[in-house]
């Protein structure tokens, strides 16, 4: 299913961009609006590529001191391919990630247009897991949530995505939590991608995925190439 | 300085492992599917690097490049600043846009120009090109783009409603069993009160002295208010919580009202464990009188204590606020209850106070459970159990009628758990509207 998606916050400029509501259909022929959205797939053809057409991410603030978060941009996320969205620290990186997936944190306003394709899944930075689960019973826990039957095609696949990630030698190791030892960060970081592409969203988003110890591997081997 | 450098290199071998991976496995997820895998990083490694297929490069909120990553070296050697050999490339292009760097040459407007530029020189054939060249000439009618803006039609739940609620239930059931935080602690906590409650209190009912009267009072008063209060050590645990299912409710997996009936449900064997280990013990210590009473009273107490908490979780950015915010209410709950103030000593318009607290059904339900019907003691004072309810001026209180309270008082906190989760639901639904393709 072709599924584009408007981005726009609640509070929203109210003479130029007024506020969207999902339920109440938007007359944009009332409103005078410097620049109408555009869908790009449809004028290009460009069914296979998703996009955001960014028009602004502004901090809602009476300063005029760099309220800007995101300036207009349009950027492309073609399929079958690993987008890497990157930038030195403070260059709003995970901006455009919540833009897209509609999570823009509150005194925020916001306007563009996305268009993606199919259901989304998100892996947030910090492994939000439960400790007693195993990684076996985690990803059958989820696989029930999604609805999917218990059959052995259902059963193989969840294996599958754990050998995938280099998991099968844990499968029986639980999460782990305060009061018991379990997975690592590391591990922990592949059962969460796991969980996520067991119902194999068309657009997987993942915030730093090899973050935390990596960062320490990153500047080891810089150290090394220098 | 050797064992420094055992650790760094074990360490690096771990994480090593989980970033390639990581990194295969979503290179594999995406080729030749037509899924698409979006990340965030802020400086990958030479070797994740490696594993990249398309880079959009930000800096200060600005598109430094986008595309795929064999061309990113082309354009920034255009620019002047070719990657050296043998550097991380990455480490390279973020350093060069990053103008808070000390040794950088150009300034973020100066890049978002020279790609720009770079862009316009590129070929027709190009993707981005062709994208970039129709959204500044394309034109749609306004009222054609109004009419198009439907509601939206993002999935809100993908199995079926009941086996989410069955599967969640399960969940927070063993989560119960399992994380020791939830409630063994408290099974700890409680069993080692009620014990010293015994202890301190051992055969309270056999004696019929004025003091004897007094301490019944006061450990009635102790069993509703601090036995509630402990239950704020359950806050943290549900704070925990809110952020998987944020992460769920986010990806779709259910409707967050699914997540609070099966919290709902998987908390009550908790609550019910509790009151029948605090019964239990302080009961066949004390002989204090009708267990059946006692226990109903001090679940459904619990109960209501148990929505709080779960209540304060949604509503509280962190636990610790979420703690002093409950430890607040409950001291205003405790000063309002009866106990130490009675109904007719309030101010007159603040009366309706006594009635919101639910310690106040619960402390006046377990009085009239202690002290209704033909009890005597040896004292001036209250001669009677009924003298003790004419004080507190709780004689004409209906116990069922208590209960009944304070069981439509855990549904009401439920719903209002409910109904913040909702809101908090449509909030972020309202900046997800669908316009449909034609």
């Amino acid at each position: 299913m072709l599924q584009t998606v408007v981005v726009q916050t609640e509070k929203d400029r109210p003479a130029l961009y007024p506020t969207m509501n999902s339920s109440t259909p938007v007359n944009l022929g009332d409103i005078e609006t410097p620049e109408q959205p555009i869908n790009l797939a449809e004028s290009t053809g460009m069914k296979g590529n998703a996009f955001a057409q960014v028009d602004y991410v502004e901090v809602q603030t009476k300063k005029e001191e760099n309220p800007v978060l995101l300036h207009p941009m349009t950027v492309l996320f073609p399929e079958s391919k690993v987008t890497a969205i990157m930038g030195p620290s403070g260059s709003g990186k995970s901006t455009p990630l919540n833009f897209v997936t509609g999570t823009l944190e509150s005194g925020l306003t916001a306007k563009g247009m996305v268009k993606l394709s199919g259901r989304m899944g998100f892996v947030p930075q910090d492994d939000r897991l439960h400790g007693f689960y195993t990684c076996r019973s985690y990803v059958e826990h989820y696989s029930r949530l999604t609805g999917a039957k218990d059959n052995f095609a259902n059963a193989k696949h969840s294996m599958d995505l754990l050998v995938g990630l280099g998991m099968d030698s844990h499968s029986d190791t639980i999460v782990g939590d305060m009061f018991r030892k379990g997975l690592s960060g590391g591990q922990k970081r592949r059962l969460s991608i796991a969980l996520e592409a067991l119902s194999s969203p068309e657009t997987l988003f993942l915030d730093e995925p090899t973050s935390g110890k990596i960062l320490f591997l990153s500047r080891s081997r810089n150290l090394f190439m220098i | 300085m050797c064992h420094s450098l055992l650790l760094l290199l074990i360490l690096t071998g771990l994480d090593a492992e989980s970033a390639y991976q990581v990194m295969k496995f979503l290179a594999k997820y995406a080729e030749g599917s037509g899924r698409r895998v979006i990340i965030t990083i802020h400086q990958p490694s030479s070797f994740v690097w490696r594993m990249l297929h398309n880079i959009v490069l930000l800096s200060k909120g600005k598109l430094m490049y986008q595309g795929p990553r064999s061309k990113i070296e082309p354009f920034f050697a255009k620019n002047g600043f070719p990657c050296p050999k043998k550097f991380n490339p990455a480490d390279h292009y973020v350093s060069l846009v990053n103008d808070e760097f000390v040794l950088h040459e150009k300034s973020v407007d100066e890049w978002a120009e020279a790609f720009e530029e770079w862009q316009e020189d590129q070929t027709q054939n190009d993707d981005l090109q062709s994208a970039i060249v129709v959204s500044s000439s394309f034109q749609q009618s306004p009222s054609e783009a109004g009419t198009r803006i439907l509601t939206t039609v993002l999935p809100s739940s993908r199995g079926r409603v009941h086996v989410v609620l069955f599967e969640l239930t399960r969940r927070y059931l063993w989560n119960l069993i399992c994380n020791p935080g939830i409630l063994g602690t408290r099974v700890v906590m409680y069993s080692m009160l009620s014990l010293m409650i015994g202890i301190l209190f051992f055969d309270l009912e056999d004696s019929t002295s004025h003091a004897s009267v007094m301490s019944r009072i006061a450990l009635l008063f102790y069993s509703v208010a601090f036995f509630v209060f402990m239950s704020v050590a359950a806050l943290p645990f549900a704070v925990i919580e809110r952020g998987i299912v944020e992460k769920e409710v986010r990806n779709g997996y259910y409707h967050p009202a699914c997540f609070q009936f099966a919290q709902a449900i998987a908390s009550v064997p908790g609550t019910f464990l509790l009151a029948i280990l605090t019964t239990s013990i302080t009961l066949a210590m004390t002989d204090l009188r009708n267990f059946r009473a006692y226990f109903i009273n001090m679940f459904l107490a619990l109960n209501c204590a148990e929505a709080l908490a779960q209540l304060a979780s949604h509503m509280v950015p962190h636990f610790i606020i979420g703690i002093a915010l409950i430890a607040g209410v409950y001291g205003m709950f405790m000063l309002l209850q009866g106990f130490m103030l009675v109904p007719s000593e309030f101010p007159s318009w603040l009366k309706w106070l006594h009635y919101v607290p639910f310690h106040t059904y619960s402390w006046r339900s377990f009085m009239v459970n202690e002290f209704g019907g033909d009890v005597h003691f040896d004292s001036a004072q209250f001669p009677t159990g009924e003298a003790v309810l004419d004080q507190y001026e709780i004689s004409n209180v209906n116990q069922t009628t208590d209960m009944l309270i304070l069981l439509g008082y855990g549904l009401f906190i439920h719903f209002l758990s409910f109904a913040v989760l909702h809101l908090k639901f449509i909030r972020h639904k309202r900046n997800q509207v669908t316009i449909e393709g034609p």
